[in-house]
């Protein structure tokens, strides 16, 4: 069963019904730190954690979506998932005001809908 | 306009005190422009002068590197220098290390802008072309009177505290910072350039290479490491007292070959480790710590290993070039695969 | 497909009653426009400015930035399938309104960005510093969710630069240019000898603020696939593409891909442009790995001798170029790509958040992370609110002089990846 990691209380609110979901309320960097970890216990990538071209610092909501757990490792996620927590460590943190919060939970909901889709027709 | 001071750092070959015999020469503060200076004040005009020159043995800095950067800072502080340029050290490799090493130590110790030059296969260029601006030089010194003017006038700049351009622009070795600059053509026309040059099978230089891919794939697993033999090579630096090979504390040359046959514990006594880039004490104290033999021969009576290999191979990885790194491995690689060797443990430091 | 496109060179423009081009001056009349503007149910209001090269002025936030063109001869009409109806453009004639352009500015989301300063050094670094712009900004209406905003401001801007390109019809074009692209066993024919070269875009496909357009398609929802770069030209590309200001490709860009016009200035000497192939940027991996291989697949079909990718956007868009670089690689394809880079501040960090051995003959945009400071201006048009949210800005990087200090990232089309800029870095 796929697992959505998110950070972002819209996406929680309008996909728990039909994906199940890892509510993190914590801070992006932690999200891709924890795809990273499911990575590395064989749950493959289904979305890039850089997802849209907004910045890691730019915004604070991140939504991944990974594979149930395999009992191989998939050697791609792996790379993926640990360069995007590399490239993730390079922006300098940013401080936000509340007014933008909303727009950045819409944009994050919009990436992985877009994702969630594609993984409909998949099926 | 001011004129700019500068201090000049040269060999004692540059120096004229002669070659190899007397690499051991130490440092030596000298007025006005040696040697090269003479170009570089040629190069300078009125805008820099150099007033005072620096002459220290390759081996003499190599060999007490703690004790060279010392007195070199020593007497570099007190010359109130606006820039200081080493070299250029073209591909001698001692030479190379001397300029990269006095000039991130001045970099950092004084906070004088530091400048040198070096062919780009010197060893000293991967060392330190990340930190400093090394200006990309010829092999040999007939690349003299290319490389001073480029280093003149980039070190008027490092001097005057403008900002620095690209690599390119510069003639720096690329391998630290990537720097913005506009180019004469726009990338569409660079791109539809590069393809052309692939296409033709004629050199192309990509505008950013990709990071140092030397990946190697693990060997399969062994099966059965009670019947292996099992060799242990270091990058560590443990060699016999008195390092008998005179392996290079940094950016080694060679590595060792040693035979422990019968040895079952490395002591104070016995071994010691050459390497230059971490705190001797422990290793000094107890080589083992590094290259575990005594636990090794421990398993090899146990039976949990076939056997510890008779020799263990050597050499300091402090600042060494993955270039030569190769090169010793692939020499050791064929005896130890010739001696039937199964397992070798790599230890670093 | 052959296509003459006439350029009608603009050097200035002008309010006024009547609306045409005299004199390599575009006259346009702003109540007009506010009427085509607000038939859209969505927006409130709209305001037009005019910016000119060396005015002391600064655009932002920057949407999309549109060329005026008009479809003088042949089928179909520009943006098709948005605009007007779906048919097949590309050939025939296209007039220009050369030097002109339409930038929409208008607040979609609250960290939204781009900056176009028509002097001074943050002009150095957006092609739009050189292009007289009629500035329109949207108001939407109350209560509108982002998604229906961008939707009505990205229609609204393409309908204005089409009723401004539609006063070039009658011109008579100051300069022209023959763009021939032949099918493939024509251009075999024609050039036994020439290298078969091939053109991949890679278009930004991902969600709210990052998809691209064509022929009104949404471009996440097609599998890679080719048309004629001429048609390209006549706006079969639009960008729906919000985000990351220096490397989203406008619809200007697309209008005029720079990849595209410096191919066809080798074509029939050098090379063969012989194939424009299109791909998508999704945010799910199977799609990734999916249009990847057909990518490759096409390649690898037409027998291409080489081929140049362009990339979009920033992140995961290098696993899709790295993806395709590969794989054309594989099949014994020359390839160079054309990126930017994020090495950080002091440039010292990992350029791309993906990278492997075949990539290499690469273009860059330059380092997007630079800082730049722009000094304070006479004049805003739109809002600089945001400046502090938008990519490259940080907190506090306004002084009291009223300069900002911002990383070229804010600045619209600073390290666009179809190569349309001379910045590189080393």
């Amino acid at each position: 069963m796929d697992i959505l990691v998110t950070n972002n209380p819209l996406v929680l609110d309008r996909c728990k019904s039909c994906v199940h979901i890892e509510y993190l309320d914590a801070p992006l960097i932690d999200v891709l730190v924890r795809v990273r970890d499911l990575v590395h216990l064989g749950h493959a990538l289904r979305t890039h954690p850089l997802s849209g071209s907004i910045k890691p610092n730019e915004t604070l909501y991140k939504s991944v979506l990974v594979s149930g757990k395999h009992s191989h490792i998939d050697k791609q996620s792996v790379h993926i998932a640990g360069a995007c927590v590399l490239k993730a460590q390079s922006f300098p943190l940013r401080v936000f005001n509340e007014r933008v919060l909303y727009d950045m939970q819409i944009v994050d909901l919009s990436l992985i809908s877009s994702a969630l889709s594609s993984c409909a027709h998949e099926r | 306009m001011s004129t700019f001071k500068v201090v000049h750092y040269i060999n004692q070959f540059y120096a004229g005190v002669g070659g190899e015999e007397h690499a051991d020469y130490k440092p030596e503060l000298r007025d006005g422009p040696v040697g090269p200076g003479a170009a570089f004040t040629a190069a300078f005009g009125d805008k820099a002068k150099i007033i005072k020159t620096i002459v220290c043995g390759d081996s003499y800095f190599n060999e007490n590197p703690d004790e060279a950067k010392k007195t070199l800072i020593d007497m570099i502080r007190d010359c109130g220098a606006d820039l200081f340029i080493a070299g250029p050290a073209f591909n001698a490799g001692r030479y190379g290390v001397a300029c990269g090493t006095i000039c991130a130590a001045v970099s950092e110790q004084l906070g004088i802008p530091v400048l040198t030059g070096m062919f780009e296969e010197n060893p000293g260029a991967e060392m330190f072309k990340d930190k400093l601006h090394i200006i990309a030089t010829g092999s040999s010194a007939t690349g003299m009177r290319t490389a001073v003017p480029k280093m003149a006038a980039l070190g008027l700049k490092l001097a005057a505290g403008e900002s620095v351009g690209a690599s390119i622009e510069e003639g720096y070795l690329p391998g630290g910072a990537r720097v913005n600059f506009f180019e004469k053509e726009r990338g569409s026309k660079r791109a539809v350039d590069m393809l052309l040059k692939k296409l033709a099978g004629a050199p192309f230089v990509t505008e950013y290479p990709m990071p140092d891919f030397d990946r190697v794939a693990p060997n399969p697993a062994v099966l059965d490491i009670t019947k292996a033999t099992v060799a242990l090579v270091t990058s560590g630096g443990i060699v016999p007292k008195g390092n008998p090979d005179r392996i290079e504390s940094s950016s080694a040359s060679r590595y060792g070959e040693y035979d422990i046959t019968g040895v079952n514990d490395l002591t104070a006594e016995t071994y010691e480790t050459a390497h230059g880039g971490y705190d001797p004490v422990y290793a000094n104290q107890d080589a083992d710590r590094v290259l575990p033999v005594d636990i090794m021969r421990a398993f090899e009576k146990e039976g949990k290993i076939g056997k510890l290999y008779n020799k263990f191979y050597t050499t300091v990885g402090n600042g060494t070039s993955t270039k030569s790194s190769k090169h010793f491995a692939k020499e050791f690689a064929k005896k130890l695969k010739d001696d039937n060797v199964q397992v070798v443990i790599l230890t670093s430091t | 497909m052959k296509l003459e496109v006439g350029y009608i060179q603009i050097r200035d423009i002008q309010f006024g009653e009547t609306p045409m081009v005299k004199d390599g001056t575009l006259y346009v009349n702003a109540g007009e426009l506010e009427a085509l503007v607000l038939e859209d149910e969505y927006l409130a209001a709209v305001s037009f400015d005019i910016a000119r090269p060396g005015e002391s002025v600064r655009i932002s936030p920057v949407k999309d930035v549109i060329e005026p063109r008009a479809k003088v001869e042949g089928s179909g009409d520009i943006f098709p399938g948005v605009i007007s109806k779906v048919d097949t453009v590309g050939s025939g004639k296209t007039h220009v309104l050369r030097g002109a352009a339409v930038v929409t500015v208008g607040k979609i989301v609250g960290f939204q960005e781009g900056i176009i300063d028509m002097t001074g050094l943050g002009a150095q670094y957006t092609p739009f510093s050189k292009t007289v712009n009629l500035v329109a900004n949207f108001t939407p209406k109350d209560g509108l969710s982002a998604h229906e905003y961008e939707a009505a401001a990205r229609k609204a801007g393409l309908k204005i630069a089409y009723a401004l390109g539609k006063l070039g019809v009658d011109m008579r074009p100051d300069d022209t240019k023959v763009y021939e692209f032949e099918s493939l066993v024509e251009g075999l024919k024609k050039y036994p000898d020439l290298p078969r070269v091939g053109y991949v875009q890679m278009l930004q496909s991902q969600g709210l603020l990052h998809d691209t357009y064509v022929y009104g398609v949404d471009m996440k929802q097609s599998i890679t696939t080719m048309l004629s770069p001429t048609e390209i030209m006549d706006g079969a590309i639009i960008s729906g593409n919000c985000v990351s200001a220096c490397d989203k490709n406008t619809t200007y860009h697309h209008q005029n891909n720079p990849v595209i016009e410096d191919l066809f200035s080798e074509h029939g000497k050098t090379l063969n442009f012989t194939a424009m192939i299109i791909t998508n940027e999704n945010v799910y991996l199977a799609d990734k790995i999916r249009s990847s291989d057909w990518t490759a697949k096409l390649v690898d079909q037409l027998d291409l001798d080489g081929v140049i990718i362009s990339q979009e956007g920033f992140g995961n868009p290098d696993t899709d170029l790295i993806m395709n670089c590969k794989k054309t690689e594989a099949t014994g394809t020359k390839t160079v790509i054309i990126t930017n880079e994020y090495a950080g501040r002091d440039g010292t960090s990992q350029s791309l958040a993906d990278a492997d051995p075949s990539a290499d003959a690469l273009v860059t945009g330059g380092n997007s992370n630079q800082v730049v400071t722009l000094p304070k201006l006479d004049k805003v048009i739109g809002t600089l609110e945001y400046t502090e949210k938008i990519a490259g800005g940080f907190a506090g990087n306004t002084d009291a002089q009223g300069s900002i200090t911002v990383e070229i990232q804010a600045i619209t089309g600073a390290t666009n990846e179809l190569g349309f800029n001379l910045l590189s870095a080393r």
